[in-house]
């Protein structure tokens, strides 16, 4: 029970400001005489999600070579499909605009769906070796897929998930695991972490331009903005051949540039990335000064609290929540 | 907690339910911006993602001049504690200061200030313990965690953050465990405090905070149980493994194994069946979690399915179960039953939306195409012994 809001509700109404009807629901949530399991729900989904996937994985790799690729793809194909029909019947009709289904469980039953078809291509890809040494090709192929389905269905999770794939096939990984952007040549993955951030920022500032699903641009421009700031910081952090200074001064002049278009456009994530990826990238010339232990540490502190003096001062300046 | 900070939470608590109704559409802008006049923002409030940045760059702040501190002054051992000392009071002062000025509070950085404090502190007192008056590992071990009980309590009290409380509640298991009968005192005391602060959460003498630290407290009290009375956590002696290393620990009696088999089996039903009773999600979560965790117990104990098969079943269940409580509750009158309701109400969807984003990737993103490398290629058997050629 929330007391504060009870009794402020029992108020409001005495005074006229709420009606009868609006004070009786609000009243009833605030009293716990009506409350909402919509997130449990939606974490009993996505634990299912998680463990059928993995279950499905398991049963592919200990099975594969007793029962056949034929009867495997066949199930994983028809439960795919379940899904998707599932999902189809209770979707919005298609718009460019937003059109999110109301269902507590429709975006996690389409996730299962999108991710059991890009587990069957991935298997009859093995299986059959369609694509021959151009195997990797099948990451864009499930890039595009999701990306349809992202669109037809309204669902930015899929939406991620096809830049996710798509920035997969072009080599990079997504997390920040053992390797900084992915094993192999670091100078060639930056470039094409430079390129594929590029391009998601291109596509997020079209889609709001263009209207086309508008609300997506959030998703395309943090994407591409995390994969840009991961590049440049993987040339300053990382660059082995003292060409650091040059990859610094790049990462600042796009910092620069994102905080400005963050702070016009009143857009946090942004110009929070900006700010944390230009303290990471100063953190090396920094800690490239010698002679002194303590020094270094002292002014990544002094640096530290004049990033924070910039947050304040962003804030009261862009006068968002 | 000062009184002035209270009386702002209340204000804060019937702020955001308003901005709940404004969100669903429940009330209209003339409305809302009547309810927020009569309430007006005691402090300003930043967006979470500002105080997550503020509390980033303090941290930072404070552990990269507590490391230039150390490599300059080098201190020795024994003055190590005071040093740590005087650290704790200044960042236990500096959050004092952000939660006193209500242009500085609630930005992240009183959080993070008072969070290193009480570590700095701990610190502190385990070096006093370790290097100085040169205490048993066993006593030093039971004193420090005595303290880590007593300031992440203070902590929680006068600051109100939740986090505090599950630490002190932490602590106190930690410390109960290190008894000889810890494994009981575990049950007896997450009762009890399970108990004991379920009887304030409604209480409005209580500040929001606090009714969230009492809610924590809760949670933490029946995870005490579950852990005590767990089959395998028996089995494997856990509780009593706190007690420290090197332990002759006997293996369980036949009567504790039963007893232990019961609890597992009954305890997430019991819970499940007091959040379902007193319509409290946070019980009602709880209750998931210990249900899930006794099935993992027994899929353990009991090997009646290949894993692939348990998993995804398991996975099956738990996506139509879902599905069918969404559909029940959605088919009741006014959507709701028995005062659940699968309806967002007054939550911000478009936010729980965009918190998932981020574990959805991570868990089901494509791990990268291996890279391609150049270079040397094998021309097979076009390159054999004396005599071979290049081709039949």
């Amino acid at each position: 029970m929330n007391p504060e809001v009870a009794a402020a509700v029992e108020r409001l109404r005495g005074d006229g400001v709420l009606e009868d009807l609006e004070a009786s629901l609000f009243g009833r949530v605030a009293r716990r005489e009506l409350v909402t399991v919509r997130l449990e729900i939606r974490a009993a989904l996505y634990a299912g999600v998680l463990l059928l996937t993995a279950g499905v994985g398991l049963f592919v790799k200990e099975n594969h070579e007793r029962i056949g690729p034929a009867a495997i793809g066949i199930a994983i194909g028809v439960g795919a499909a379940a899904c998707l029909v599932w999902a189809a019947r209770r979707s919005a009709p298609f718009a460019w605009g937003e059109a999110t289904s109301a269902h507590a469980g429709f975006d996690y039953v389409l996730l299962l769906g999108a991710l059991l078809v890009a587990t069957d291509l991935a298997y009859l890809e093995t299986q059959l070796e369609l694509l021959g040494p151009n195997w990797p090709w099948h990451l864009l192929a499930i890039a595009v897929l999701y990306g349809f389905l992202a669109y037809r269905f309204d669902s930015k999770m899929l939406l991620s998930l096809a830049l996710a794939s798509f920035a997969a096939w072009r080599g990079i990984a997504v997390s920040v695991g053992r390797t900084f952007l992915g094993s192999g040549d670091p100078a060639r993955l930056r470039v094409e972490a430079l390129a594929c951030g590029a391009l998601f920022v291109a596509l997020g500032v079209a889609a709001a331009r263009r209207q086309r699903k508008p609300h997506f641009e959030d998703v395309y421009v943090n994407a591409g903005l995390l994969l840009v700031f991961g590049g440049l910081l993987s040339g300053v952090l990382g660059d082995g051949r003292d060409r650091w200074g040059a990859w610094l001064l790049v990462l600042l002049l796009v910092v620069a540039a994102v905080a400005a278009v963050g702070f016009h456009a009143q857009r946090t994530l942004p110009l929070a990335l900006a700010v944390v990826a230009a303290y990471l990238g100063l953190l090396r010339p920094i800690f490239e000064i010698r002679g002194s232990e303590a020094l270094p540490l002292l002014l990544a502190a002094i640096l530290a609290a004049l990033a924070l003096l910039f947050i304040v001062f962003a804030r009261r300046r862009m006068r968002v929540p | 907690m000062k009184r002035e900070w209270i009386a702002a939470e209340r204000v804060e608590e019937v702020r955001a339910a308003a901005k709940g109704w404004k969100r669903a559409g429940a009330v209209d802008s003339g409305t809302f911006g009547e309810i927020s006049r009569r309430y007006p923002e005691p402090r300003p409030l930043p967006a979470p993602l500002w105080r997550l940045l503020t509390a980033f760059f303090v941290t930072a702040g404070l552990l990269l001049l507590t490391g230039a501190l150390f490599i300059a002054f080098r201190p020795e051992i024994g003055t190590t504690p005071l040093l740590l000392l005087f650290l704790s009071a200044m960042c236990v002062v500096a959050a004092e200061v952000q939660e006193r000025s209500p242009a500085l509070a609630l930005r992240g950085g009183a959080g993070a200030a008072s969070f290193w404090g009480i570590v700095f502190l701990l610190v502190g007192v385990f070096l006093f313990l370790e290097e100085t008056l040169k205490v048993r590992e066993e006593s030093g071990g039971t004193i420090l965690v005595l303290a880590s009980l007593a300031f992440w309590a203070l902590a929680a009290w006068r600051w109100g953050s939740p986090g505090y409380a599950a630490f002190a509640g932490i602590s106190l298991f930690i410390l109960l465990a290190r008894a000889p009968s810890g494994r009981l005192l575990w049950i007896t005391s997450g009762v009890a405090l399970t108990l004991v602060f379920e009887r304030v959460l409604d209480r409005p003498s209580w500040s929001p905070s606090h009714g969230r630290c009492a809610a924590v407290l809760v949670v933490v009290g029946l995870l005490g149980v579950y852990a005590a009375v767990n089959l395998y956590s028996l089995d494997h002696r856990l509780v009593e493994s706190l007690r420290g290393t090197g332990l002759d620990l006997p293996g369980p009696r036949f009567q504790e194994r039963i007893w232990a088999i019961v609890g597992t089996a009954v305890l997430p039903v019991a819970v499940l069946w007091w959040g379902a009773r007193s319509r409290r999600t946070f019980v009602l979560d709880a209750g998931i979690v210990i249900a899930a965790l006794s099935l993992i117990t027994l899929r353990h104990y009991v090997h009646i399915a290949a894993t692939w098969l348990v998993l995804s079943l398991a996975g099956t269940a738990l996506v139509l179960l879902a599905l069918a409580l969404n559909r029940w509750l959605s088919k009741g009158p006014e959507k709701e039953r028995d005062g659940f309701t699968a309806e967002p109400l007054f939550a911000d969807e478009a936010r729980l939306r965009a918190l998932e984003l981020a574990p959805v990737v991570a868990a089901h993103a494509p791990g990268p195409r291996p890279p391609v490398e150049p270079g040397y290629q094998g021309g097979g058997g076009s390159f054999g012994g004396g005599g071979a050629g290049g081709s039949y």
